[in-house]
């Protein structure tokens, strides 16, 4: 062995259906990194949010479109990204689902960014390693 | 759960089966407990809402969400949940059951302990009436 993998990277097409496959993958590559159960269970949910926010929001105009998944881990830090080309719109304040993805992944994650490109959305969620 | 007797569904619209997770209709006397089991995720989350819709139709005096076999539950699976409690039409009264730190966890960081009416068990969500 020669210790747990440190990258990540998968693309899928951002759909529910596809998201399973993902979410597994993603779980099975955070349980070799070293953080707790519970840490572990809080990168999975808040990525998930991510993806389903891009498959959701992020394509209502142009569904089928692909989504990128990168994590790192170093020892210190774990860092997921999610990446999609579509366009996510700002919330309805009436939106309570996505409200609630959006709060999920603000506590769940230690730090959060959300960049919007011209051409997609970048969403970055770090955790310490504690 | 006592006295009250289990009545098993034979209708194959008692069961719905997602990509990772599946939602069964049981009755135990007149109160209906969907139980969903696996992930419920944003491919479970419409298959939920048209159980609870079919489950609603019916007028019981209860329904339970029952997430005791769930490991995964996303904002899609709690939008379902908080639509159910606010416009299932009474006289139902609507119900959750759930333990697990992984399904509360969610449910506490969006304040939604504090709206969901969330029993430990079945046994004693259908006890609370």
């Amino acid at each position: 062995m020669t210790g747990p993998p440190t990258e990540f990277h998968h693309r899928v097409i951002a759909a529910a259906e596809h998201l399973v496959e993902l979410r597994h993958a993603l779980q099975r590559w955070v349980a070799a990194s070293g953080l707790s159960r519970h840490r572990q269970e809080d990168v999975v949910l808040a990525s998930y949010e991510a993806m389903a926010n891009s498959a959701e929001h992020g394509y209502r105009d142009r569904p089928g479109g692909s989504l990128d998944v990168h994590a790192t881990h170093d020892g210190a830090v774990l860092v997921v990204t999610v990446v999609d080309y579509g366009h996510w719109k700002p919330p309805e304040p009436s939106d309570g689902l996505r409200g609630r993805g959006l709060m999920l992944i603000g506590t769940l994650a230690d730090e959060t960014s959300t960049m919007h490109r011209t051409d997609g959305t970048t969403v970055t969620m770090t955790w310490r390693v504690r | 759960m006592g006295e009250t007797e289990l009545t098993a569904g034979g209708d194959p619209g008692d069961r719905v089966t997602g990509f990772a997770g599946s939602v069964v209709l049981d009755r135990y006397g007149a109160a209906v407990v969907l139980r969903v089991s696996g992930a419920l995720d944003l491919a479970l989350a419409p298959q939920l809402q048209q159980m609870v819709d079919r489950a609603a139709r019916e007028r019981p005096p209860l329904l339970v969400i029952d997430l005791t076999g769930l490991e995964f539950l996303a904002s899609a699976g709690m939008a379902v949940l908080v639509r159910a409690h606010r416009k299932v039409p009474g006289p139902t009264g609507v119900r959750v059951v759930a333990a697990s730190r992984i399904i509360l966890r969610p449910l506490q960081l969006t304040r939604l302990t504090d709206e969901l009416l969330i029993h430990p068990t079945v046994a004693d969500a259908l006890a609370a009436g």
